[in-house]
């Protein structure tokens, strides 16, 4: 893997409000994303973690612009995203790309397997028709569709060649990022064992960067080289895949991994529950954000919000019981 | 041996829709025993859900019941009349599902729902069924019940409507309780606090479960005993450390190696090939043949019953027919 920085998000922050009450009289600020660093090298997995509403999808659309961000920079291969106009905005978007969790609903149900594919090409390039057709049959071929499913419609796949035809599309112009939002989430298990194959192979071959969101542990842990785990809004703790999954040091993640059941009946005996639920991002909890539920919360936790800071040279965690003085 | 609580028998259940039968359940057999923690487990579309809504008589429209029994404390509820599945149905088998959100009606109060289930099970006063109802509420670890109560369902979170969703399950003292995917929804650490409670009403309450979902691991977190389902037929039934360790059936090996491993690193994760055929109930070969590495000729002239494949452990696949049977 080479060492060569493709995506740096500094101090990113999206804010969204919400109205409510009668006549959406009341107004609050939901704030979805709450600073978030983050970089990303050419060629790695990063796996991005974290319950529902703790802004995962929120962050992956903000790297890729589809919601602008409140504050914060969003570099791109040396370019900052958020200082770009509509055109050059669109000559980057060739270069990530994006896989969402329900195939179904990301393909124009009128538009054909074809069509669907093709339509990057289409809107992107200038390539004549059966220049495109050729491409779209090597790209199906690269998912494991074939000829047979050009003329297929959406609602004639199953989830599993949906999710496969998502993905040809993604890797049209051939992009170097793709950010996959629980690509394998809507999917059975044996199924989602084979996408997630597919996943691997195919960012060898296409020399791929993934922003790998899910909640899902098992198939985080699975397929990336790095994780970050987010909890309202921030990331908590940051480090490689292993080492995290191995020894936790945040306990927002100690907790999380306890959580998670695992397909083995010994391991039922020791386990540590988490009370209570996430509290609401508009109404975040002063200090630290997980001090609320935290077991080993102290008095700074409750008045001092925990900066991520490094532990290791690889590992980052945003906890006051894990600072050195 | 002890009389099953629950024992369904060569159950068959199709759909009748305008473009032809889809036999859904294709003879499924299991027995639920008092006191059990029961996990039916399979993929999308194997079944799992229609087997929980049929012991209860819900099968939904076009879809018809049309060969098996269902022994409730040996009784075939499929003989019942609709008052008497009625008095059952909530009763004596309580049910909860995916979405605690869809479950309960959006303008009454909790109290109010509550309340009534109570007493149209149980009948008393109002006043006693509100004191019942605080006890439920507080039995499946909800703070100031009292308060709640008064709440309607958008005021509370997922994981806590979902533990009213098993308080009025529980208030009719039910003897079985059938959870179809209780935390499917809910986040991997509210999930963790259902299952303790659910696990916990089994032991401190002994309520008989059965558990239906598609996640192995919350399987193997909670269960005794787990059947496994494929393309509408019980494809392995045994004790879920068995079950584990020593999968049989081709299917429930392809099953457990698929799974990523949240607690160990997976050099490789091995998929099942190929796709669950659409509509099973018409073949007359072993179902999972098309993906079987291992099928035979046998395999593709008839489908296999149950063999023993160890101690209370049966299995579903030819290569456990034993030699006096098949030469």
């Amino acid at each position: 893997m080479s060492e060569q920085l493709l995506l740096e998000v500094r101090g990113l922050k999206h804010y969204f409000e919400q109205k409510r009450g009668w006549l959406a009289r009341h107004k609050r600020v939901v704030r979805a994303v709450d600073g978030v660093d983050l970089t990303m090298q050419t060629g790695e997995v990063l796996g991005l973690v974290g319950e529902s509403g703790c802004g995962k999808t929120t962050l992956g659309r903000c790297v890729l612009r589809l919601v602008e961000p409140t504050a914060g920079e969003v570099i791109f291969n040396g370019q900052n995203l958020l200082t770009l106009d509509a055109t050059a905005m669109r000559r980057v978007r060739r270069e990530m790309q994006v896989v969402f969790q329900d195939p179904l609903s990301s393909i124009d149900p009128r538009f054909s397997v074809e069509e669907a594919v093709a339509e990057p090409l289409r809107t992107h390039t200038s390539l004549s028709r059966p220049e495109r057709r050729e491409r779209v049959l090597t790209l199906l071929e690269d998912v494991g569709l074939g000829v047979q499913h050009l003329d297929r419609y959406p609602h004639e796949l199953s989830g599993g060649q949906c999710q496969r035809v998502a993905l040809a599309r993604a890797l049209a112009l051939h992009p170097r990022l793709l950010v996959l939002d629980e690509p394998t989430s809507a999917l059975d298990v044996s199924v989602q064992a084979q996408i997630i194959n597919l996943l691997t192979g195919l960012k060898e071959r296409y020399r791929l960067t993934y922003l790998f969101i899910s909640h899902d542990l098992g198939v985080v842990r699975y397929i990336s080289d790095r994780i970050a785990v987010m909890y309202l809004g921030k990331i908590v703790e940051a480090g490689p895949a292993r080492a995290v999954f191995e020894s936790p040091l945040h306990p927002y993640t100690q907790a999380l991994l306890a959580s998670v059941p695992v397909p083995e009946p010994k391991a039922r005996e020791w386990r540590f529950i988490l009370e209570g639920a996430v509290p609401s991002p508009a109404n975040p909890p002063p200090g630290c954000r997980f001090h609320t539920r935290c077991p080993s919360a102290q008095t700074t936790c409750r008045e001092r919000e925990p900066a991520l800071h490094p532990v290791s040279p690889d590992r980052q965690v945003a906890c006051h019981l894990l600072e050195k003085e | 041996m002890t009389e099953p609580l629950l024992q369904i028998e060569d159950l068959h259940v199709s759909f009748f829709t305008p473009t032809g039968e889809v036999r859904a359940i294709n003879g499924v057999s299991l027995e639920v025993y008092a006191g059990e923690f029961f996990g039916l487990v399979g993929e999308t579309g194997c079944g799992k859900t229609v087997t929980g809504l049929a012991v209860l008589g819900l099968v939904p429209k076009p879809g018809r019941i049309t060969r098996g029994r269902i022994l409730w404390k040996g009784r075939d509820l499929l003989r019942l009349s609709s008052r008497e599945m009625r008095r059952i149905r909530g009763g004596d088998i309580a049910m909860i599902f995916q979405n605690p959100v869809t479950s309960l009606n959006p303008v009454f109060t909790i109290g109010s729902q509550l309340v009534r289930v109570i007493r149209l099970h149980q009948g008393g006063s109002k006043r006693q069924a509100e004191k019942r109802a605080c006890e439920l509420l507080e039995a499946v670890g909800l703070p100031e019940p009292e308060r709640l109560l008064q709440s309607y369902p958008h005021e509370l979170s997922g994981g806590m409507l979902q533990r009213v969703m098993i308080a009025m399950a529980l208030s009719s003292r039910p003897s079985l309780l059938i959870a179809d995917e209780p935390t499917t929804a809910l986040d991997v650490t509210i999930q963790a606090q259902i299952l303790a409670l659910l696990r916990d009403l089994q032991s401190r309450f002994g309520v008989t479960t059965l558990l239906i979902t598609h996640d192995l691991g919350v399987i193997a977190e909670t269960c005794n005993r787990i059947a496994v389902l494929y393309a509408g037929q019980m494809v392995e039934v045994g004790p879920t450390t068995e079950i584990f360790h020593r999968p049989c059936h081709p299917y429930t090996q392809g099953l457990i190696q698929a799974v990523p491993r949240p607690d160990q690193d997976v050099e490789h994760l091995a998929a099942i090939p190929g796709t669950v055929p659409s509509n099973p109930g018409f073949l007359s070969h072993c179902l999972f043949a098309p993906r079987c590495s291992y099928a035979w000729d046998r395999c593709w002239e008839t489908q296999p019953v149950q063999f023993p494949a160890g101690e209370a452990h049966r299995v579903a696949c030819f290569r456990h027919a034993s030699p006096e049977v098949h030469p």
